[in-house]
């Protein structure tokens, strides 16, 4: 329940804890997902009720692994805690495409 | 990790719990300053580390939803206010209780467990949902404008274990906003590895954060004072490049902060049977350098004279260095009264504040176990019958917040420790007239405050008819006094009615070795405390009346009392020809002690007497002398009592049949 895999459409979704506690599960179920699929991808962070840098580290690791094959990944709807780290940490949601292409 | 580094995980934890009670209980009364809150996130989070290293589930999980909501409190997101704190205290207890399950080896107790989860939900009802209501309150803290801020560049990298160690770096960067503004933060991805390296519980992030802030660099370093270890730090103010050698300087890597926090808590925890054993040792080696003194002199060698002086004084610097190993601080154990008062005053619906002085103070550490138990009696006995109701206070004009003040400080050679309150006071009458009701007097005797309010202290006052009767005063007051008694101190009580009282306990510095001036009476020797000898006088002939009736000579113009030790011991042997007063002060009376010889100062090993002569008074305890010879150690308090009583007792009626 807590790792949706919504494969089309291009979206993605995570529920529950992005933090530490999980970190192990969700980036193997994550990588696994975001590798698996090709084309740009958007990751609905919704329903994530807690996130922390472990959280975050996941969603930079996702996006590098998109960017890699050439596409973007974008997070759509960011709970308020999720939201709350990006905007500290100045993560923009969607994939700067100067990046994307390099 | 093994189990046996579990008893220090347990004392460790009681020790954080002190501390963190210590601080909410300030926050609880209002005074929410960073230090306290820090304080209590420190105590929650290095709990929260170690139980986890333990595999101790059940404390992890319990103190990781405190430690998130003590970490909101921190960022500024959420305010600490006394129901807040009420419940943290609360919080706290648990978690105390929760490691003394585990030192009792029944760690999951299902009743704790219950309890546990209903105290969360109300904390988490209280602090609105943990982790999830990250609100923008950072953004748009306010802070004040620009006047005399400085921009600082924080490039700040996090070590990979930083996660697994328990800590999340965004709670640093949300704490760093509570210090100014980040003007501008970059994070710093490059140290991301390829998928297939990348470890999910590893971190590998990293800031750049301008900040506008008014605060010191030092602060600003302070802010990542919890990880410390585990991250590189470099601060710097942003100026022009003439700064930036200076700057360089004072980065701080990791390796220059870890020698910092060490330093800053570089203590070791030893075994205090190791210590008593060290005590011991030292006490062995200051007898028997005595000896070796007193052969040296008497083999004459000026070159072994000089060297086995100066191997005394080596000695009594270790002595005083071994006894100060001993020594701890007396403020842990008043702050843990602030929570009895709390308990104590809400119990019976009183509103009284403690204050504390002299925390620093320090005494033997066997003193302050030992003191706690008539210190806890006091206070109780402050805020049950000391401190009136509310409405007594309000009749009396005085604050409805009554106060109980803890105040400890050295003076002459001797520790006091106060207990006051500013309560009603004692009824000086009613004492009395008890006092003669009950036999401990005799009726028309005329005696001072202080004479009077002793005598709360006399077991003839700890019944419970007394207890109505004089306002409650009087409680077990005899066995405060008793246990004080046994550490070689007094207990003295000043009061006055409608303004408070004020109970006083000296206690000596230290319990194993004392400076004693050693006197001879006959062929005994007798130790005198060095601290209460103020001089030495000659008798003169004048005074030497053969049956010993007179007890008092002019000294300077003053009447200065003395006893005779020959005939407070009954030595059977003739005085000698010439007699000698040592005049001592103790707790404010003068006395003289009159004895043949003065030998001088030394050091003396107390060692306790047999339960055999527990009951003798005047002496409170023997020393072996470099000669092998056993000397007494004089009790002075208890003989002051006891020749000042005799005085009153028999001396009088000795003089009337003279007459």
């Amino acid at each position: 329940m807590d790792l949706d895999q919504k494969l089309s459409m291009g979206e993605l979704r995570v529920d529950g804890e992005m933090t530490i506690y999980r970190a192990n599960e969700v980036a193997q179920t994550l990588f696994a997902s975001v590798r698996a699929h090709a084309g740009d991808v958007k990751l609905d962070l919704s329903d994530v009720s807690e996130f922390d840098t472990a959280g975050l580290q996941l969603v930079l690791m996702a996006r590098r692994i998109v960017e890699a094959n050439g596409h973007r990944l974008d997070l759509v709807r960011p709970s308020q805690c999720v939201a709350e780290v990006l905007d500290l940490c100045n993560v923009a949601l969607t994939t700067d495409p100067t990046q994307a292409a390099a | 990790m093994t189990d046996s580094a579990l008893p220090t995980f347990i004392a460790e934890s009681r020790e954080l719990l002190r501390e963190m009670e210590a601080a909410l209980l300030e926050c609880e009364q209002g005074e929410t300053g960073a230090e306290a809150v820090n304080s209590i996130f420190r105590a929650a989070h290095t709990i929260k580390g170690s139980s986890g290293l333990f595999g101790l589930d059940g404390i992890v999980a319990f103190t990781h939803v405190v430690e998130s909501v003590l970490d909101r409190v921190r960022a500024n997101t959420l305010q600490m206010d006394r129901t807040l704190a009420a419940i943290l205290l609360e919080c706290r207890d648990h978690i105390e209780h929760l490691v003394n399950a585990v030192a009792d080896g029944k760690s999951d107790d299902i009743q704790l467990a219950t309890k546990g989860e209903g105290l969360l939900q109300r904390l988490t009802a209280r602090a609105g949902g943990v982790g999830s209501a990250m609100t923008h309150t950072i953004a748009t803290t306010p802070v004040a404008p620009a006047a005399g801020r400085e921009h600082w560049q924080i490039n700040v990298q996090f070590h990979t274990e930083v996660l697994r160690n328990g800590m999340d770096p965004l709670s640093f960067i949300r704490y760093l906003g509570t210090l100014g503004d980040i003007v501008a933060l970059k994070s710093l991805t490059e140290r991301l590895p390829a998928v297939e390296e990348f470890d999910a519980e590893a971190c590998y992030l990293g800031f750049e954060i301008e900040l506008a802030s008014s605060e010191s660099q030092e602060r600003i370093e302070a802010a990542f004072e919890f990880v410390r270890e585990d991250c590189t730090l470099q601060v710097r103010p942003q100026a022009p490049a003439a700064q930036e050698v200076a700057a360089e300087k004072r980065e701080v890597d990791a390796k220059e902060s870890k020698a910092s926090k060490s330093s800053d808590s570089r203590s070791l925890r030893v075994d205090g049977d190791k210590l008593d054993k060290l005590i011991d040792l030292i006490g062995e080696l200051v007898t028997a350098g005595a000896t070796t003194t007193i052969t040296a002199r008497k083999a004459g060698l000026s070159e072994l004279n000089e060297s086995t002086l100066r191997l005394a004084r080596l000695v009594e610097e270790v002595r005083d260095q071994a006894l100060k190993l001993r020594m701890v601080q007396i403020g842990p154990t008043f702050s843990r009264f602030q929570r009895i008062v709390r308990d104590v005053a809400r119990e019976i619906g009183k509103e009284i504040r403690l204050e504390i002085g002299g925390a620093e103070t320090e005494l033997d550490k066997t003193l302050i176990e030992s003191i706690t138990d008539p210190l806890t009696h006091l206070v109780r006995n402050a805020i049950d019958h000391g401190i009136e109701t509310a409405e007594v206070r309000r009749a009396r004009g005085k604050n409805v917040e009554g106060v109980v003040r803890l105040d400890a400080y050295h003076d002459s050679g001797s520790v006091v420790i106060e207990v006051a309150d500013d309560g009603g006071g004692l009824k000086r009458e009613r004492i009395v007239a008890k006092a003669i009701e009950r036999g401990l007097i005799a009726d028309g005797s005329s005696l001072t405050d202080s004479e009077a309010f002793a005598l709360i202290f006399e077991p003839g006052f700890s019944t419970a008819e007394q207890v109505t009767n004089l306002s409650g005063r009087g409680v077990g007051m005899d066995v405060v006094k008793r246990n004080v008694n046994a550490l070689r101190g007094t207990v003295e009580l000043d009061s006055k009615e409608g303004e408070g009282t004020t109970v006083r306990i000296r206690l000596p510095l230290t319990l194993a070795i004392i400076d004693g001036f050693l006197v001879g009476v006959g062929n005994s020797s007798f130790v005198i405390p060095l601290e209460l000898v103020e001089e030495c006088v000659e008798l003169g002939d004048e005074h030497r009346s053969p049956d010993g009736d007179q007890r008092y000579i002019n000294l300077r113009g003053a009447v200065l009392p003395f006893v005779r030790l020959r005939e407070m011991f009954s030595l059977r042997s003739s005085a000698s020809r010439r007699e000698s007063i040592v005049v001592i002060r103790c707790a404010g009376q003068r006395i003289g002690i009159v004895v043949d010889d003065l030998l001088g100062e030394m050091q003396a090993v107390i060692k306790p007497l047999s339960r055999l002569f527990s009951r003798i008074r005047g002496i409170g305890g023997s020393t072996i002398l470099g000669t092998g010879q056993l000397a007494l150690i004089l009790d002075v308090t208890s003989l002051l009592d006891l020749c000042l009583n005799t005085r009153q007792a028999h001396t009088a009626p000795r003089r009337a049949l003279m007459d």
